[in-house]
This record gives C-alpha cells, sequence and structure tokens, in this order.
C-alpha cells in the first residue's frame, strides 16, 4: 500500500482540515436552505391544486397565479358541463380580503376560497368533511398554517380555541367555525374557507356569477389531453383548460420563474457555492505553500507534477465529505425548524442530497486544483 | 553505455537570458567512477551547487555532454530525468521531511515509486533506520526527534531505494560530529558494497577524510581534481622540504590540491635559462641537474634530488629564468601555476619569508 500522504495531512494539520471542513458545512447548509427555500417555493404553489379534486382545470385567460387568478362568467361552467366526456364540475371562487382581528392591532390581508359546502371539491378529509359546516350564515374555516399575527387565542396557532371567535372581514363580522391545515404559502400567509355565496357578500358585488377555478372531472377512459384540447378548442377565448400537471407545472414556473424568488434563492446558491471554493481554497493553498520544500523534494526523488496534483486533489476530496455529513444534518435539523416558525413545506429528498454533494465535491475539486497549481513552483533547485 | 557514473564534458552553463545573460559554468569536465566518493567543495557562487543540480537532472543540460547512470542528459525530455531521478538518492541541507508522516512513512515515500513488496518495503526501513541508530524512532513524527534524527531519516530516505549515485549537498551541517560520522560511514558502506558512486558538496572537513577524490570549483570552474592519496604524498614532500617545514598543513594541503603531475625523459629540459617563469616545479621522482650559461659557457651549478623545488626564483622576481634544468633520470615533477603559487605566498607571510630567505641565502 502506498503512503497514505493525504489522509495523514489532514489528520495532522487538524486545525487546519476542520478549517476547511467548517467551510465546506457552512456552503453545504446555505445551498441546502437555498434550495429548500426553492423547492417551498415550487411545492407551496401546488399546494392548492394537489388538496383538490379534478382531472382538468378551467381558469380565466388573465389567470396570472392564485392570489390574482382573475375570474371567468359562471356560464362557462354549464358549457363544459354539457361536454360529452365530462362526468361532473364544480367551481372555486377566489378573494383577498382585509382581515382584523379584534385582539390584533394591525389589519391584514387573507387568501379566501369560495366553495360550495354541499358539494366539496377537496381531497383532504379533514376539509372534505368540514366544508359542509359552511352553511351557517357569515361562517368561516381557518387554515391552522396562518401565521400567528392573524391572532390565534394562543397566539401561535389556530385551534379549538378559535372556535366561536368573530373576526371583521371586510368590514362584515364572521365567526370562525372551525379549522383544517392546509398552507398558503409564500402567496398568502393566512387562507380561509367560506361559502361561494358568503364570498359574493363580502366582495359586494363584485364577484356575482363569476368564477375563478372550474374543476372538471372527466368520464372513466376519457382522454385527458384529447379532451382539454377540445374544450379549448370549443370554448370562448376568455378561459383555458389545463390538465392537473399543465397546471401544477405552470404555477410553480410562474413562481420560480415569474417572480425574482427563483433567481434570488439560485443566486444564493452560486453565492455560497463562490464563498465555498474561496475558504477550502485558501486553506488547502496554505497547506501546499507550507509544504512547499516538502513536495519538491519528493519531485526530486522521482515523484511527477500529476502524482502530487493527485495528493492535494484526493485531500480536497476527502474535505468534501468531511464538511458535507455534518451539512446534511445541520440543514435537515434546520429545516425542520424553519417548517415550524415559518409554516412553509420544506423537506429534504435524495435528489437534492446527490445535488447537494455533487456541489460539495465540485468546490473541493476546483479549490484542489488551483491550489495544486502552486505545485507548479516546487522547484528542486530551490531546495539547494 | 558508459562505465562510469557520471562524465561531465565540456559542460556550459548560463543563467537569465539576453543582456543580462550570465555564465555561471565554463567548460567543466568530470568524471566520477562508480564505488567512488567525491567531495566538491568551493566558495559560495562558485557554481558547485549549479554543476550538483545538473547532475541531478534537476536543471536541463545547455551546452555540453553530461551521461548520469549511462544516460545523456543533453536534450533529455521531462520523462527521461524523472525516471532518471528516481536511481539517484537526494541528500539535502534541509532535512524537508513531511510533519505528517512518521519517520517510516517519510522513508517509505522514496519506495513507493518502486513495485516493491511490503515485507521487502518494511524489512529495508527498518534495517536503514536502525543502521542510522533510529531503531526506536521508527513510528515517530518529525516533530518528535531531534534535529539530527531527523537528518538521519532524510539520510534514509536518500539511500533507501539503493541508487547508483548519491548526490549530497551539505550533509552533515546539521549533525554533530558522532552523528556526521555514522552517516559518512554510512556512505563509504554504500560506495564499497553497492558501487554506488557519491558526491558530496560539503564545506565540513571533519568528513573529508572519506573523500577519495576532492574536486575544488571557483568561479563555475573546477580548479583543482585531486585524487586525496595522491596530495598526500605531495603534502609529505613539502613537509620534508626545509622552507615548507613550518607551514600549517592547510596551506600546504593548498598547494598539494593545485598541483600537477608532469614527467620528462632523461636528458629533456624542464626550464630553459630567459625563458619567463610559468611554473614552480617540486620533485617527485628522479634527479635534475641545474645548468647556468654565461659568455656562451655552460657551467653546472647543482644537482637536484626527490624532494628538491626549483623555480619559484622568476616566479617571485617576475624575471625570465636564470638557469636552465634538466632532467638526469626519468622524472616526476609536481608543478603549480603562477597564479596559485602567488596565492600560495600571499595567503602565508611566512612561506613568503621562507623563500625570500632561501633566495637570498643561494646567492
Amino acid at each position: 500500500m502506498k503512503t497514505p500522504l493525504a489522509i495523514s495531512n489532514l489528520l495532522h494539520h487538524r486545525m487546519r482540515t476542520f478549517a476547511a471542513a467548517a467551510g465546506v458545512t457552512l456552503s453545504v447548509v446555505l445551498i441546502f436552505m437555498q434550495l429548500g427555500f426553492l423547492g417551498s417555493v415550487e411545492s407551496t404553489a401546488s399546494l392548492l391544486f394537489d388538496a383538490l379534486e379534478f382531472d382538468l382545470i378551467m381558469r380565466s385567460s388573465n389567470y396570472l397565479h392564485l392570489s390574482a387568478a382573475g375570474s371567468f362568467p359562471q356560464e362557462r361552467m354549464y358549457q363544459v358541463a354539457s361536454a360529452s366526456t365530462v362526468q361532473a364540475t364544480q367551481s372555486l371562487t377566489l378573494g383577498l380580503f382585509p382581515w382584523h382581528h379584534p385582539e390584533q392591532p394591525r389589519k391584514r390581508r387573507i387568501f379566501s376560497i369560495g366553495v360550495d359546502p354541499l358539494d366539496s371539491p377537496f381531497r383532504l378529509p379533514e376539509m372534505q368533511s368540514k366544508v359542509s359546516a359552511l352553511v351557517q350564515p357569515s361562517s368561516v374555516l381557518i387554515d391552522r398554517k396562518s401565521r400567528p399575527e392573524f391572532g390565534p387565542q394562543n397566539g401561535q396557532r389556530f385551534g379549538d380555541a378559535d372556535l366561536g371567535t368573530r373576526v371583521e372581514v371586510a368590514g362584515k363580522s364572521v365567526t370562525i367555525v372551525g379549522h383544517f391545515e392546509l398552507g398558503g404559502g409564500f402567496a398568502s400567509d393566512g387562507l380561509m374557507l367560506l361559502s361561494v355565496s358568503h364570498l359574493e357578500e363580502l366582495a359586494e358585488g363584485g364577484l356575482a356569477n363569476q368564477r375563478s377555478l372550474g374543476l372538471i372531472r372527466l368520464k372513466p377512459g376519457a382522454d385527458i389531453v384529447e379532451s382539454a384540447a377540445r374544450l379549448n378548442r370549443d370554448l370562448p377565448h376568455d378561459v383555458e383548460v389545463l390538465t392537473r400537471d399543465e397546471a401544477v407545472q405552470r404555477e410553480r414556473l410562474r413562481w420560480t420563474q415569474g417572480t425574482s424568488l427563483g433567481i434570488i434563492f439560485q443566486m444564493g446558491v452560486a453565492i455560497s457555492f463562490v464563498v465555498g471554493i474561496a475558504i477550502v481554497y485558501q486553506v488547502l493553498s496554505s497547506d501546499v505553500a507550507q509544504q512547499l520544500r516538502e513536495y519538491a523534494t519528493l519531485k526530486a526523488m522521482g515523484y511527477s507534477t500529476a502524482a502530487l496534483s493527485r495528493v492535494v486533489l484526493s485531500q480536497a476530496i476527502m474535505l468534501a465529505v468531511l464538511g458535507f455529513v455534518p451539512g446534511l444534518a445541520l440543514a435537515a435539523a434546520l429545516y425542520q425548524l424553519t417548517a415550524r416558525v415559518a409554516l412553509i413545506p420544506i423537506q429534504m429528498n435524495t435528489l437534492r442530497v446527490i445535488f447537494v454533494f455533487v456541489l460539495a465535491v465540485s468546490i473541493c475539486s476546483l479549490s484542489g486544483w488551483a491550489a495544486a497549481r502552486k505545485l507548479g513552483s516546487a522547484d528542486p533547485v530551490d531546495l539547494f | 553505455m558508459t562505465s562510469q557514473a557520471v562524465k561531465i564534458q565540456g559542460v556550459q552553463h548560463y543563467f537569465g537570458s539576453g543582456n543580462l545573460r550570465k555564465q555561471v559554468l565554463f567548460d567543466n569536465q568530470l568524471q566520477i567512477e562508480p564505488g567512488e566518493i567525491v567531495i566538491m567543495t568551493g566558495p559560495s557562487g562558485s557554481g558547485k551547487t549549479t554543476l550538483l543540480t545538473l547532475i541531478g537532472t534537476l536543471r536541463s543540460v545547455q551546452e555540453g555532454s553530461l551521461e548520469v547512470l549511462g544516460q545523456q542528459l543533453l536534450g533529455a525530455t521531462d520523462d527521461d530525468r524523472i525516471a532518471l531521478r528516481r536511481r539517484i538518492g537526494f541528500i539535502f541541507q534541509a532535512h524537508n521531511l513531511f510533519e505528517s508522516l512518521t519517520a517510516f512513512q517519510n522513508v517509505k515515500m522514496a519506495l513507493d515509486l518502486f513495485d516493491f513488496s511490503p515485507e521487502e518495503v518494511s524489512s529495508r526501513i527498518r534495517e536503514l533506520l536502525t543502521r542510522l541508530g533510529l531503531g526506536n524512532r521508527i513510528d515517530f513524527k518529525p516533530a518528535s526527534l531531534s534535529g539530527g534524527q531527523k537528518q538521519r531519516v532524510a539520510v534514509a530516505r536518500g539511500l533507501v531505494h539503493r541508487p547508483k549515485l548519491i548526490l549530497a549537498d551539505e550533509p552533515t551541517a546539521a549533525l554533530d560530529e558522532k552523528s556526521g560520522r555514522e552517516v559518512v560511514t554510512m556512505f563509504q558502506e554504500f560506495a564499497e558494497q553497492e558501487g554506488a558512486a557519491i558526491l558530496l558538496v560539503t564545506h565540513d572537513n571533519r568528513i573529508l577524510d572519506v573523500a577519495d577524490r576532492i574536486v575544488r570549483m571557483v568561479d563555475g570552474r573546477i580548479k583543482s581534481n585531486v585524487l586525496v592519496q595522491e596530495s598526500r604524498i605531495i603534502c609529505e614532500f613539502l613537509k620534508d622540504v626545509p622552507v615548507f617545514s613550518k607551514l600549517t598543513p592547510r596551506t600546504l594541503t593548498d598547494m598539494a590540491d593545485k598541483m600537477f603531475l608532469e614527467a620528462f625523459p632523461p636528458g629533456a629540459t624542464v626550464i630553459r635559462q630567459g625563458d619567463a617563469g610559468d611554473k614552480f616545479y617540486l620533485i617527485r621522482e628522479g634527479r635534475v641537474k641545474v645548468e647556468v650559461e654565461r659568455d656562451g659557457n655552460v657551467r653546472q651549478v647543482a644537482e637536484l634530488s626527490k624532494g628538491s623545488f626549483f623555480g619559484e626564483a622568476a616566479l617571485i622576481n617576475h624575471e625570465p629564468r636564470n638557469a636552465s634544468v634538466v632532467a638526469v633520470s626519468d622524472l616526476q615533477v609536481y608543478t603549480l601555476g603562477p597564479e596559485d603559487f602567488q596565492r600560495s605566498l600571499d595567503a602565508s607571510a611566512t612561506l613568503e619569508e621562507e623563500v625570500r630567505k632561501v633566495l637570498f641565502e643561494r646567492q
């Protein structure tokens, strides 16, 4: 077995190894967090779609995103319902209203979903069962993932203690009759459900006979893509029909590419990457510089520069592993903390772990490669 | 293939380029035989390190022929040079050990370049370190070793692959007398047992006695290249000459180092009256007669034999030869050029005084 010079160097210069590994850890954590945020933007974008039961979805051609969905005339729903492949339809009306909790000093805007209490469009059992409570006049269901600024009794999360609380929404008094869990994500930090007629009332007629999303369920065996195409051809151009995948995909793109969120987090990843290279290069190059005479001696003995570069590079790769493992653990812990404090869905996934590991190895390889170039100046002639 | 370990012919070397180009080695010739220990001395800046790095393939040969272990280095490729380095053992003034590796591992770096079995590697390293008095320090890192111990590990690293040529730069400078002695003794054993040629650059006069030959470089030129055995003989002669008896052994050796051996058949004229004086002579073997010609008559004034010297008067007084010297029998003389003779005079007031006294007595 050849002498393990790279490992020995790492073990011997412990402070240096620690500093470099900590640099890798820092970058890895930063990158994980940026990717985590980006991932949560994507997953919150589709939260509502995931909760709804539909094959195709119809929306206004003015649709921007869920909290700026625009609306279309209700009669489009009838037109859709008469199509041959359509089994059933449901509709939602979306709105944003000022929310004023009696015990909270500041007003907030709450994202509101108007549904038919007698015909729940939700897949989630909890929501499906609670929607019927909205038949009571002036009643709303509140999302437990709404931010604490909306005024839960315990100061953190809406729960049973908030049942019966009266809140002023759009200047009118409403009563919290239940709670559910969905999460509004980045578009809105508070979410409530109410009946369509209640919502129209709050909107003061602004949304009368208008719908925001049309949910279409197809007959068994109907071709989804073909049905969507036929509906798009037959319907007026003030609406468009999308498959579930298209709707989810466009919502995600809308958030990651249509807003600055995507670029912000991608820049964050890039900067963390560069910071990692700077730290690791600094440490590795001072390691090489300090042992330049020794490396020069090896050259005099007949080692090629390439062989010595491999020593520095393997040192770098080991640093990547040393820094990545604690970075992964730390990021996983921070994900949990963030999910709890910021109430956004942020989770580790295998693909991201692999991707960040590749980045960590790239950081160290690039630094190692740059540091190894110093070996060129290790000239045995200088040893005399 | 040549049999010499090192064969240098007409090597010139320059530093810098364009107007700043400066010649540092001038037309050097040197051969080192296998098993020979050569010590190279000379003032700093004399070019001895440059020559050593050329031989060690650490610099490219610019002009002249330089063969090392049968490989011509003029025009050699980088791969050739790297391959050759593995057959050379380097020992530097500084130990240059990796702090992160144990003594054993540091030495092993030299063997990692070859395909020896693990048992062979282990036994060679342990044996060598033990011989160098480090048997109980094998698994210590440099931080736990004294300066002398570190240097001995570096020596082991230079020898462990049994090179046929060992190049050492002040290998004993960091060692106390006892350790230095152990190291040079090991060099001698290596030269004898492995037939390794050893070239040492050193100013350490404690180890001069191991040299088979001492090469002295001055200003980029090999000034003298003396077999130590021969040098001793000259010193013996010089010491027995009454005028040199008070000289220090050092001055004697300096003179001896610079002398060349010349031979003349019986009847040959060694110097001719009236010629310019260019050499000082010391008779190694044989006899000469001294003849002075005046007004057409040749008169023998003296006969000199083994241990006598002549030719000094013209050098000191810068005059033409005042007599002719003719070999009477087979003659071997050591000769010293005028600059070196003058330098020896300058180096020793005593010598000059003695010589002047002899001259005075002769008149």
